[in-house]
């Protein structure tokens, strides 16, 4: 194959999966190279990003972005070569070159590549900036030739030396059939010096028995060239994971060693072996073939997986209760084995689909620079806690609410360098973007170092657009909540960031969508922190089913620690402050049945559930714990949504309902409550009565339709 | 890829023509091996060959070592085309497939 378009979309959609990891790394360091100017790792680095989309984008038929990309190769290159220095323009070119070539990658085939016009201008710009110190420049985009240019490029500006390399090709049964030709990369590496090379054909079978579609060659190389082994290496990046590749230094007596000294990595590194790859076959969508220890699964089917999970953990519920009824050994032990499969089935499925917050907030890194040299403010992204993992789903959605919370912080949160020296800050602000498990929730943090909530500006501005009445008293945590009413927004002047008032509005939908919830604390002068609660999975969780009179509720099992006796007596001598000793500490308790206000009698022994929280370990009060159960959640609906209590329903299997207990919420809530701002709590069926909402006429219109168009229905409580 | 049987000829010669690369790898072999049946001298014409990738070369040099295998080695018929000749000396092959046999 010659790569010219006649691929099918298969091969491209390899390519476009690796392409995009390489944008993504290529975006890091150009941004890096932002603060350190100087430093040459990172300009090679940049260098051999392009590099690898140019030769390999050629290869793949994406000849718009090679002649492209060229381009921006060959004034990185003069970096190299210290004849062009690196500049904020030069980085901001280099960025949105870099979100046109994110464009041609992401083009399907058949639709016009990218704005030609905004790339001819780029392309312009570009050269403008390599200037007359480019010869490579001049032979302009031509992306089957990046041949000459790359050779003497590469030749002039590596280690200047020439070493010889050893070179063992071995293409696995995948290469090809992935869409990569051999012969080409036998080229590109003719093209970085002198190359000796020498096909074995031993194992290619007899014409009737060969595979047509599958390389049986393999290679043995010499190549004597200046270039790095790195370099040599990049020439192999798009196959590596499908071919053994051996590189070792092979010069004269008394010179590898310092070669090898020079280049950690350079004696000899060996691809993986094609014979562990061959599992993964025929279980790739686009191409009935996949090659690597991991695979690529379009994310619909394990989003299909995790449903068919979810009904089979209802129907297994039903099962058990089933069991218990009839009582008869044989089904109990068929039930308890199938129990015990769905449950590990359900782990299994849930942790495929878990996937780390880090190429999320990565993304974010390029939003706050941008930001901060159109609103000519100073700012920096910190990242923590990158690693930690949550459901893709909800990573997905969490993509919009992160960037409104950021644009926000960087509009209204942050100041000027000027004011921010003004007032004894450094120059530079942070915006600080952490990610963390508590119990079954992930907590992400949006905090910035800026001038604060301006509490009596939110105030006089939510009177002023009627959203609260002049004489309401409002505690601090209701005047933020304000921020996130539908119109709401205290910039004076509506720029292209934000101050139309539509992005905090967004934010509390998207994460109320996702059973979240947002909570804000600030301090003028230092700095507004947003932190995001969302639910680690939405689908199943594990849960312990509590009774409290005659109704359900399931606390799911990652934030309960203990249980633990409650007697009346006990509770009679506590002479009404609700704490409980257990094992000498002080632990305060929540009776839910008084929190829900319930009218049925509470037993004589009731059972205290200890949660950790934000506030510290507390207890919930409950008549029973009737066992752990797996529960698919299912969502109350729009009507219930500012329930914050409560993250959801489930159905048990003998067909009763029973409500999900966000722990950590109730007990924020009641600590809430108790504190002198707060109001006694309304019980959750009587929703919609949190106190933004309660004074907005309008919403209280949409919410009775709401109410009206379900029925009324009200969850399963006493 | 296009191959064609041409019987006016003696012998009957297996005509090549467009790019022997992957996309029509299983076509070329479908041809090699219907011309390998056939069971009498074949001339293999290569001069309409425009690509050749490494699987077009495997595919000819696997169709040569057959032919000679069963004692009736092909002969080529017309030239060499330069993409094979190019494309052989890039892979480092052992030889150009039918680089010798000329009629």
């Amino acid at each position: 194959m010659t790569g010219k378009g006649n691929n099918p979309e298969a091969f491209r959609a390899a390519f476009r999966e690796e392409a995009r990891e390489i944008l993504v790394d290529l975006e890091a360091s150009l941004l890096e190279l932002n603060e350190k100017p100087g430093d040459t790792e990172l300009v090679g680095r940049v260098f051999r990003a392009l590099h690898t989309i140019k030769g390999s984008g050629a290869m793949f038929g994406f000849d718009d972005l090679a002649a492209f990309t060229h381009n921006l190769e060959n004034a990185f290159d003069e970096v190299r070569k210290g004849r062009l220095a690196v500049t904020p323009e030069l980085v901001d070119l280099a960025l949105s070159a870099l979100d046109r070539i994110r464009a041609m990658v992401e083009a399907q085939a058949g639709e016009p590549a990218a704005d030609r016009d905004l790339c001819a201008k780029i392309i312009e710009r570009v050269r403008a900036v390599t200037g007359g110190t480019s010869r490579a420049a001049e032979q302009s985009a031509r992306p089957e030739a990046p041949s000459a240019g790359g050779t003497d490029r590469i030749a002039v500006e590596e280690s200047q030396a020439e070493h010889r390399w050893r070179i063992d090709f071995a293409p696995g049964p995948e290469l090809t059939r992935n869409g990569a030709d051999p012969l080409l990369l036998l080229r590109e590496l003719r093209q970085m010096g002198r190359l000796a090379v020498r096909a074995h054909t031993d194992a290619l079978p007899p014409l009737d028995e060969l595979d047509p579609v599958r390389c049986y060659a393999r290679w043995e190389m010499t190549l004597t060239t200046t270039a790095s082994a790195d370099a040599i290496r990049d020439v192999f990046i798009f196959v590596e994971d499908v071919c053994e590749l051996t590189l070792t230094a092979d010069d004269p007596a008394g010179e590898p060693a310092a070669q090898a000294q020079a280049e950690p990595r350079a004696p000899a590194v060996t691809g993986k072996a094609p014979e562990e790859k061959r599992n993964g076959e025929g279980r790739r969508a686009a191409d009935k073939s996949e090659a690597a220890a991991s695979l690529r699964v379009p994310a619909s089917r394990l989003d299909a997986l995790v449903d068919l999970v979810g009904e089979l953990v209802t129907v297994q519920a039903r099962l058990s209760e089933l069991a218990a009824r009839v009582d008869d050994a044989d089904v109990v032990a068929v039930s308890e084995e199938i129990e015990r499969l769905t449950s590990a089935l359900r782990e299994n499925s849930m942790t495929l689909r878990m996937l780390p917050v880090r190429a999320t907030f990565e993304k974010f890194r390029r939003l706050v620079h941008d930001l901060a040299r159109d609103l000519g403010k100073d700012a920096e992204l910190t990242v923590e806690g990158a690693e930690t993992e949550m459901d893709k789903t909800v990573l997905d959605a969490l993509g919009d609410p992160l960037m409104h919370l950021i644009r926000n912080s960087m509009d209204h949160g942050i100041e000027t360098p000027g004011a921010r020296a003004t007032a004894g800050k450094p120059r530079t602000a942070h915006i600080h973007l952490s990610a963390r498990h508590s119990g079954a929730s992930v907590l992400i943090g949006v905090s910035d170092d800026g001038g604060g909530i301006d509490t009596d500006a939110v105030r006089c501005r939510a009177v002023e657009r009627g959203l609260v009445s002049a004489e309401a008293v409002l505690s601090e945590q209701e005047i933020y909540s304000l921020l996130f009413q539908p119109g709401f927004s205290t910039a004076r002047v509506v720029t292209g960031l934000s101050g139309r008032g539509v992005g905090m509005d967004v934010v509390r939908q998207r994460v109320e969508s996702l059973r979240g919830s947002i909570d804000v604390a600030s301090r003028p002068g230092a700095g507004t922190t947003v932190t995001l609660r969302l639910p680690l999975t939405l689908a199943i969780i594990d849960g312990l089913l509590v009774s409290v009179g005659n109704a359900l509720f399931v606390l799911p099992l990652a934030s309960t620690l203990e249980c633990i006796e409650l007697t009346r007596a006990e509770g009679e001598q506590a002479n009404g402050r609700q704490v409980a000793n257990v094992r000498g500490e002080i632990v305060p308790y929540i009776r839910l049945r008084q929190y829900f206000a319930m009218k049925t009698p509470a037993p004589e022994r009731e059972q205290i559930m200890v949660v950790e929280s934000d506030e510290g370990r507390c207890g919930l009060v409950v008549d029973q714990v009737l066992g752990d159960c797996q529960t698919v959640i299912r969502s109350l609906g729009r009507l219930y949504r500012h329930v914050q209590v409560v993250s959801g329903a489930t159905i048990l299997g003998n067909g009763a309902v029973a409500l999900i207990l966000d722990a950590q919420r109730l007990v924020q809530e009641a600590a809430r409550a108790k504190s002198p701002a707060g109001r006694p709590r309304p019980c959750p069926s009587t929703s919609g009565s949190s106190p933004p909402q309660g004074n907005n006429a309008e919403e209280n219109t949409k919410m009775g339709e709401a109410g009206a168009a379900a029925g009324g229905g009200q969850p399963a409580m006493s | 890829m296009k191959g064609t049987f041409d019987r006016s000829t003696t012998p009957a010669t297996l005509r090549l023509e467009g790019g022997l690369e992957i996309d029509s790898a299983a076509e070329l072999q479908a041809r090699l091996l219907e011309a390998l049946h056939a069971g009498e001298p074949m001339a293999v014409g290569l001069e309409g060959i425009t690509e050749v990738d490494a699987i077009g070369l495997q595919l000819l040099t696997a169709a040569e070592r057959a032919a000679r295998a069963r004692g009736g080695a092909w002969v080529r018929s017309g030239s060499l085309p330069e993409s094979l000749r190019r494309a052989a000396e890039d892979a480092g092959w052992e030889r150009v497939p039918f680089e010798g046999e000329a009629q």
